[in-house]
Order: structure tokens, then C-alpha cells, then sequence
């Protein structure tokens, strides 16, 4: 497998959905490709760290209460 | 045990109304209800409107028009699903209506022009990214086009299956896929230029 088709694949790879010989053939890619296992490895370093933002954890808010009054009178 | 004893023991263990018994109240006619669930969800829907949007003036006025529409529709809610699952649904729904309006339906959708190898610089350096810190990450996310940010958000960040994203978007469960996976590598580009690794 080529770096191409292999890159086209990494996120199927991740979700595992791809089938066995697709699945096989980016595995032995990456296995051999350095540039193309650090494409994967930061492709799964974001998802992970994707997640992690769902959390309301360094978001500044506006005024909640400001707001309410806008809604109230609308 | 005192009579404060008692009102403090009480209030501890009373039961917490659910959003079910406020939306059913709202609908008929409660304004502290309804201003219960507002407070009780704002922070949520705010924090959703500001990544799809990447803008805290258009996250605000959105918030609001999702209140908004939501004490319209507040009578409809019939608890077949959890209420946040409803008005989360809501929420990305009124977005994605204002991308519409605001957006060409291509550029909603980001044309299909780039291929992953393209997006892909920098292979040939083996530096592996390290950790993203949150700040990063949103930074980069602020950047990606609209399309690949909606499809970003709602997919890694918000949990959404690609089918739903599908018919959210008015696309194909296919396209919802290729456009999540150019989004990643968009992303680990922008984030490797701003860490000066590309």
C-alpha cells in the first residue's frame, strides 16, 4: 500500500472500520513508514484531545443573567 | 432536631425536578420553570454554539435565539428522548441554519478539491505532535473552514454518529466520513505551524 491510499484510510483504520485487507495493509504500512505512523499517532492525539472538550472548562462566559433579560422582554 | 434542622435535612433530600416535570410546567405557562432550564442548560448550549461558531458575539445572540425558540417549542418536548439530548439538537440545528443563511451551501460543506496528501505536510518529519493542549487545539479548530469545523465539532468533540451528522448537514454518511477526516489532518497541520513543527 501506498502512502497515498494509506493516508486516504487512517481515519477507518482508527474506527476500525475497515475490512480485513484494507485493515492489514495500512497496518503494514504504517509499520514501515515513519512519516505515515506520525500522521496516525497525531491524528489519534487530537481525537483524544477532541474529546476532552466537551467539558465547558476554559470557556468564558457571558453574562448568563444579561441574557435572561434579553429573552424575557424578546 | 430543630425546625432548621429539619427544613436544611429536607431541602438535602428533596428531590431534584427533572427537566421533564420543568419543560411540562413551562408549557404551561411557568416562567420559573422555564427560567430554571435555562439556567440550568445555558452554560452547555453557549459552549456548543461558541465552537461551532468560533465567534462570542454570534455564540451569544445564537444562545439567546435558542431559548428563544425553545420556550416556542417547549410544549413539544415529550420526554422520548433526555431533554438534553433534545435541546442539544436544537442548538446545533439553529447553527447549522445560520451557517445556511449566512454561507453559500459550498462553503458550508467545503469543496471536495483537497485529497489527505495534500492537507499532509511536513512528512517527511518524523517528530511525533506532542500532547495538544486545550488552548491549541481550540485555536486551530477556530481556523478550520466552516464545514470542516461543523463536522469536527459535532463528530470528536460533541460524540454525533455520522449518520445523524449526514442528515443534519443534508449530506451523505460518505461525505460526513471524508470530511471529518480532512478536518484531522487540517488540524495537525495548523497546530504543527503554531508549534513551529512543520
Amino acid at each position: 500500500m501506498e502512502c497515498e491510499e494509506s493516508l486516504q484510510l487512517l481515519s477507518d483504520y482508527h474506527a476500525n472500520a475497515l475490512d480485513e485487507q484494507k485493515r492489514d495493509g495500512v497496518r503494514e504500512h504504517l509499520n514501515c513508514c515513519p512519516p505515515c505512523d506520525g500522521v496516525y499517532h497525531d491524528v489519534e492525539t487530537i481525537i483524544v484531545s477532541a474529546s476532552s472538550l466537551r467539558e465547558e472548562e476554559g470557556i468564558s462566559f457571558p453574562d448568563e443573567t444579561a441574557i435572561w433579560q434579553r429573552i424575557q422582554f424578546s | 432536631m430543630s425546625a432548621a434542622e429539619t427544613n436544611q435535612a429536607t431541602a438535602e433530600t428533596k428531590p431534584k425536578v427533572t427537566d421533564l416535570e420543568l419543560a411540562q410546567r413551562s408549557a404551561e405557562g411557568d416562567r420559573e420553570a422555564f427560567e430554571e432550564l435555562y439556567h440550568r442548560h445555558f452554560r452547555r448550549v453557549y459552549a456548543l454554539c461558541l465552537r461551532m461558531t468560533s465567534n462570542p458575539s454570534t455564540a451569544e445572540d445564537l444562545t439567546q435565539e435558542v431559548f428563544i425558540h425553545l420556550f416556542n417549542k417547549i410544549g413539544s418536548f415529550r420526554g422520548d428522548s433526555a431533554f438534553t439530548t433534545w435541546l442539544h439538537r436544537m442548538t446545533v440545528n439553529h447553527v447549522l441554519m445560520y451557517f445556511r443563511k449566512s454561507s453559500t451551501r459550498s462553503e458550508l460543506l467545503t469543496a471536495e478539491g483537497e485529497t489527505p496528501i495534500q492537507i499532509v505536510r511536513g512528512t517527511e518529519n518524523q517528530a511525533k505532535m506532542p500532547v495538544v493542549d486545550r488552548i491549541a487545539l481550540e485555536k486551530a479548530i477556530s481556523e478550520l473552514p466552516p464545514g470542516y469545523r461543523s463536522v469536527f465539532v459535532l463528530h470528536d468533540v460533541e460524540g454525533y454518529e455520522h449518520e445523524e451528522i449526514g442528515r443534519m448537514l443534508g449530506t451523505s454518511t460518505g461525505t460526513s466520513k471524508s470530511q471529518l477526516h480532512k478536518a484531522r489532518l487540517k488540524l495537525r497541520d495548523l497546530i504543527r505551524r503554531q508549534a513551529g513543527q512543520n
